[in-house]
């Protein structure tokens, strides 16, 4: 399968620009106190064509902030971006072609919809912008975009507020889709959606996947969902992927000991929270990370070596790789 | 001690003017809690779980107002109590937990002063011995160091923390009875389950009865004994929580479970409820989910009474699915 996407130790991170103070400081000699997050921190990974690759972690890991770098909707500071093969365009600078290959549906349909914006302007603003089609074409492509994501003809002439949450959603699907884009990022797309609705929303991701042959980076704190929809999974925690692998093999056969604490957490209708705390305390601020493995002060197997050697992503056969020393050791 | 009742509610029905005329978010809900119960209260938005939980509190904010019903606490109608009265009360003996612990606390205010406060509001104590109250009460929840953490802002904790500082508040003057309405919505799953343990062994050790409002089955069957599933403001079913999830009566309790995603084979199509929630302003007439409901007949037409089938189980159904296995 070819990969459609493909990020090469990628890196962003946020801060203050250094002011002329701080550059003066700098130069004397006197270390900068301006505090760096990073959000991402030399992540690899890959998306291949029709695949749906899931992402979990905890809030504050950098999901987000990765899922906006693939989309091409935040530039990254250092690595490799690459859209079949070449680099990213940067949609923030309006220069450098257009970048429709990739969109992003959001976690806030009503945010994400402008309020006094008809839906027919909303999905064919941008094809008719990028002249994917004629203006005068523009009312049959709308109905035929709102068909595919189950509304009817008569949406297009209404506004976002008169319709619900669920409706909200498909309607940003289909302005997603209105590019014919070949990978879409979904950062938390279901997650402001009520349970019954949400799982119409999943449904529908997946018959999209099918009938365009689309490519997903799906983003969910809701390990349930993503265990549903993905072929592979990739477990972040703090700017890092430390684990990837297909998604039967993540869930019967967590090596990582942060992925294991995560899916024994997980709530499910057969009431097996056990009384053990799995995972003690919460992410660390990613201002100031561990030192060695980011992990290791919550980790129940950590070594000595842990708090000074930082891991790698290391292959443990058929694509599962893993980045934690304990479990080189064992091979 | 155990077993009697403590909170207990008969036809309750919460109104809100609007210019169409009022609009029931609550409407009918019949409800018991003994003490030391756990009961999960489920729906989707707009169900009026959250409204059912203000209206148990005496908070449903202007114009808003119980139109109908009585809600007894320990044996005492308090309906109609005076604002006055509820204060004597909230914080007291009926504690509850909001969804966003920001919100709950005063950013201006060191996380020591508000708990005692929150005593001494209640109790003619020294600020010493509600210090050592306080101090406790941390500690219960997980904070370790309270003497430092005391002395902090509530935007220097995280939120986990945060609301920990709201359920260690919460449970200062020993209530009878903690509502607490989405209290790990806001969390990661591994907060989430780490508050899930710590209320449950709570509510275990001091025989506190608590309501859990969520909107995630799942969560709520790690927690409560008893469930009550709400719709369109409505309860269509309660009963014990494990002979529910296992064989639930009701098509929407079984519609919630089925559209669990961890409750189906992987990539496949999940099962869902067609349509979407109904506006209050608009309720079909008989059965409000008669309109997604695949088994609905033109029975369904008449509203349907929630009727027991078991001693400790009633749905609102004309036709109740089958018990399963």
């Amino acid at each position: 399968m070819p990969q459609v996407i493909e990020l090469k130790s990628v890196c962003r991170s946020f801060g203050k620009k250094p002011d002329l103070a701080d550059r003066i400081a700098t130069a004397f000699g006197v270390k900068s106190k301006a505090k760096l997050l990073r959000a991402v921190d030399g992540v690899d990974l890959a998306i291949e064509q029709g695949e749906v690759l899931g992402l979990v972690g905890e809030s504050g890991c950098g999901k987000s902030t990765l899922g906006r770098l693939v989309a091409g909707i935040l530039p990254h500071d250092s690595g490799d971006v690459l859209f079949n093969g070449k680099p990213m365009v940067d949609k923030t600078s309006q220069k450098t072609g257009k970048g429709l290959g990739v969109q992003m549906i959001f976690q806030n349909p009503a945010a994400a919809l402008d309020p006094r914006q008809r839906i027919l302007d909303a999905i064919t603003e941008a094809p008719i912008a990028h002249g994917l089609i004629q203006r005068s074409q523009a009312r049959s492509f709308a109905i035929e975009a709102l068909d595919r994501v189950g509304l009817r003809e008569d949406a297009l002439d209404r506004y976002p507020h008169q319709f619900s949450g669920g409706q909200r959603q498909r309607i940003c699907i289909a302005r997603a889709l209105a590019v014919n884009p070949e990978v879409v990022v979904c950062d938390e797309s279901v997650a402001s959606l009520d349970v019954s609705i949400q799982a119409q929303i999943i449904n529908l991701f997946l018959d999209l996947r099918d009938s365009l042959n689309l490519s997903y980076l799906f983003i969910s704190h809701d390990i349930s969902v993503v265990e549903h929809v993905s072929d592979r999974i990739a477990v972040m925690y703090l700017g890092q992927i430390v684990e990837i692998a297909r998604a039967s093999d993540l869930l019967e056969n967590p090596l990582h000991p942060y992925t294991q604490a995560l899916l024994s957490e997980v709530p499910t209708l057969d009431q097996t929270l056990s009384e053990e705390h799995a995972l003690e305390g919460e992410l660390p601020s990613p201002l100031s990370p561990p030192s060695g493995c980011r992990f290791h002060p919550r980790c129940p197997i950590a070594m000595e070596e842990c708090r000074s050697l930082a891991p790698r992503l290391e292959s443990q056969g058929s694509g599962h790789r893993v980045s934690c020393l304990a479990i080189r050791k064992e091979i | 001690m155990k077993h009697t009742k403590l909170l207990s509610i008969q036809g309750l029905r919460t109104e809100f003017p609007t210019p169409d005329g009022p609009l029931a978010a609550v409407s009918g809900v019949d409800l018991q809690v003994t003490r030391g119960d756990v009961l999960g209260i489920v729906g989707e938005s707009g169900s009026g779980k959250t409204v059912l939980g203000l209206s148990i509190m005496g908070l449903v904010d202007r114009p808003g107002r119980v139109t109908a019903g009585r809600i007894a606490f320990d044996g005492t109608d308090v309906t109609n109590y005076s604002e006055a009265q509820w204060q004597g009360l909230r914080g007291n003996r009926i504690a509850m937990i909001f969804q966003d612990p920001t919100t709950s606390l005063n950013p201006v205010q060191r996380i020591g002063l508000q708990m005692i406060e929150a005593i001494q509001a209640h109790r003619d104590v020294s600020t010493d011995a509600a210090r050592q109250t306080v101090r406790e009460a941390m500690v219960r929840v997980g904070i370790n160091s309270p003497d430092e953490r005391l002395e902090a802002y509530p935007h220097q904790f995280s939120g986990g923390m945060r609301q920990r500082v709201v359920i260690a508040t919460a449970l200062l003057n020993e209530p009878d009875l903690i509502i607490a309405d989405e209290p790990t919505t806001a969390l990661d799953v591994t907060v989430q389950a780490q508050i899930l343990r710590d209320m449950r062994r709570l509510c275990r050790d001091t025989g506190t009865a608590l309501i859990w409002v969520s909107h995630d089955l799942g969560v709520v069957a790690q927690i409560a004994h008893r469930l009550a599933v709400m719709y369109a403001g409505r309860i269509v079913e309660q009963g014990v929580t494990e002979v529910m999830l296992k064989s639930p009566s009701h098509p929407y309790t079984a519609g919630l479970i089925a559209s669990m995603p961890a409750n189906a084979p992987r990539g496949q199509r999940l099962i869902s409820i067609p349509g979407g929630l109904p506006q209050l302003s608009n309720l079909p007439k008989g059965c409000s989910f008669a309109p997604r409901c695949a088994h609905a007949t033109t029975a369904c037409d008449v509203l349907p009474e929630l009727s027991p089938t078991s001693p400790d189980h009633a749905v609102r159904c004309v036709s109740p699915l089958q018990e399963r296995g």
